[in-house]
């Protein structure tokens, strides 16, 4: 998440207790959520548990390499018109 | 250059798909409407054809690095949202309300002259070398690639709950530790 600060002489907004959310809603739609720093603070350990818990991908090992080269050059192809139309006679 | 969520021009192909248009050497292609004659072809050893596929240069998002050793990428194509008819659809991709379709803040892309959105049922997987890796037309921030990684996994239906049932063992395992 993009951290932005903002002075509170700047704006009005209503205390916060720890476990506690309150939601700014405009024309019935949230425009806001406000939580307690604490709150937040553990929201971001969470997150980072989360980050550090899924590691960069695995490796290839060498046969997966070499079976991807093989399978995934192409070979020879046919491009003759007489055994094209003989396979795929219209 | 981490290649991940950035925007590129690429030379995408689309899909072969029956009637296959085969390469014929100094000939008109041969069109060949079913699979059935493919197969019986490789039953006498003959597997391998040109097929003459249409591509499409457009710009699209990169969802991985280069996927070493294989110099190939993840990709998706972008839908213009101004090519959205109907006014009310428009308005929900723009919204992030359509998980079909993400839409790009134009802020984070100033490389794409139109707004867009990444259409997630079209994982490709293209080579580095059809990307214009040089001029990156800009780029996801890490919040909203991993929002793109879930609704591509949701949309294909891959089941991670091998994957994710632990982790959360491990997390709530974490938490209460603390």
């Amino acid at each position: 998440m993009k951290e932005k600060t903002v002075n509170a002489n700047s704006v009005r907004v209503p205390a916060t207790a720890p476990g506690e959310v309150t939601k700014v809603t405009r024309y019935g739609e949230e425009r806001v959520v406000l939580i307690h720093p604490v709150d937040y603070a553990r929201l971001g350990r969470i997150d980072e548990l989360i980050t550090e818990m899924f590691p960069a991908p695995a490796e290839p090992s060498e046969v997966a390499i070499e079976a991807y080269f093989e399978l995934e050059t192409p070979g020879e192809a046919v491009t003759d018109a007489d055994t094209i139309h003989r396979l795929f006679p219209s | 250059m981490d290649l991940r969520g950035h925007c590129f021009w690429a030379v995408a192909p689309f899909s072969p798909a029956p009637p296959f248009s085969i390469y014929v050497e100094g000939h008109p292609p041969t069109d060949v409407s079913s699979v059935d004659l493919f197969v019986e072809a490789a039953g006498v050893g003959n597997s391998s054809f040109k097929l003459l596929t249409e591509v499409k240069v457009r710009p699209v998002i990169v969802i991985t690095d280069e996927l070493e050793p294989f110099g190939d990428v993840l990709a998706l194509r972008l839908k213009r949202v101004g090519t959205i008819s109907d006014p009310a659809a428009r308005a929900q991709v723009k919204a992030h309300a359509d998980p079909h379709l993400f839409y790009l803040e134009p802020r984070g892309f100033p490389g794409l002259a139109q707004e867009n959105a990444v259409m997630t049922q079209t994982l490709m997987r293209l080579p580095v070398d059809a990307l214009e890796t040089h001029n990156s037309l800009g780029s996801l921030d890490p919040n909203e690639l991993r929002v793109l990684h879930e609704r591509v996994a949701t949309f294909n239906g891959l089941d991670l709950e091998g994957l994710v049932i632990p982790k959360a063992r491990q997390l709530l395992r974490e938490s209460r530790e603390e």
